[in-house]
């Protein structure tokens, strides 16, 4: 019980982590220093918003007959910015491109053990 | 962005143990694709959250420097948006999240 009770904190503990260090290299960036609080209030957004991610990529899912949240449904929740859509519809098909480069060499590298053995 | 060292992001793993959570269904799962494009869109939510904060913090100081008071119109308004945004989904609490709503509208 204890153990299910602590995840959610330490997923959020690990969401407002992630999202200090963004904010710092932003501040870095920008010569601005984003305060403790923002930081927080950030995080806390960041964290609600999965949860508003996470129900459409479900409804998403289960509105193409499919259990498994896929690429395609990630695509379908950034379509509202134009912006936002075409640099995850790239990275889509970057991710996609890696995925066969990793694959071609696993097939090489499993040829050339099958042609030595 | 000017990426020294390493590019910052969120953890596939995390993500994906985040959005699982939320997931009504147990049986829903999540692709490790979907999973690393998450994880990115989440860092862009956050860089524009945070971007955002940093524009209005900057538009309240120009406001108020130069009006005669007249900012303090914006929030009668805003609170009179979200509370038609409250009516709108049948609910009789203004939360926050309906301030969420119309901020975009305000801005």
């Amino acid at each position: 019980m204890s153990a299910a009770g602590s995840r959610p904190q330490r997923l959020k503990a690990a969401v407002h982590f992630t999202t200090g260090r963004i904010c710092q290299k932003m501040g870095e960036d920008h010569r601005k220093e984003f305060s403790r609080q923002t930081v927080a209030a950030i995080a806390e957004t960041a964290f609600r918003q999965c949860d508003i991610f996470a129900k459409d990529l479900e409804a998403f899912a289960r509105h193409a007959k499919r259990s498994m949240v896929s690429a395609e449904d990630v695509k379908l929740v950034a379509r509202r910015s134009n912006a936002l859509s075409v640099y995850i519809q790239n990275k889509s098909e970057e991710l996609a491109q890696e995925q066969k480069k990793k694959n071609a060499a696993k097939k090489k590298s499993k040829d050339a053990e099958e042609s030595r053995e | 962005m000017a990426d020294k060292d390493e590019e910052i992001c969120f953890r596939k793993e995390t993500i994906s143990k985040l959005l699982t959570s939320f997931f009504k269904e147990d049986k829903t799962k999540l692709s490790s694709e979907a999973a690393l494009l998450m994880a990115e869109m989440l860092k862009i939510f956050v860089q524009g959250t945070a971007l955002f904060l940093n524009y209005c913090i900057i538009i309240f100081a120009i406001m108020w420097l130069h009006t005669d008071n007249s900012t303090l119109f914006v929030f009668p308004e805003a609170a009179i948006r979200s509370q038609k945004q409250a009516e709108s989904e049948d609910c009789d609490k203004v939360d926050i999240e309906h301030f969420e709503k119309i901020l975009p509208q305000l801005v």
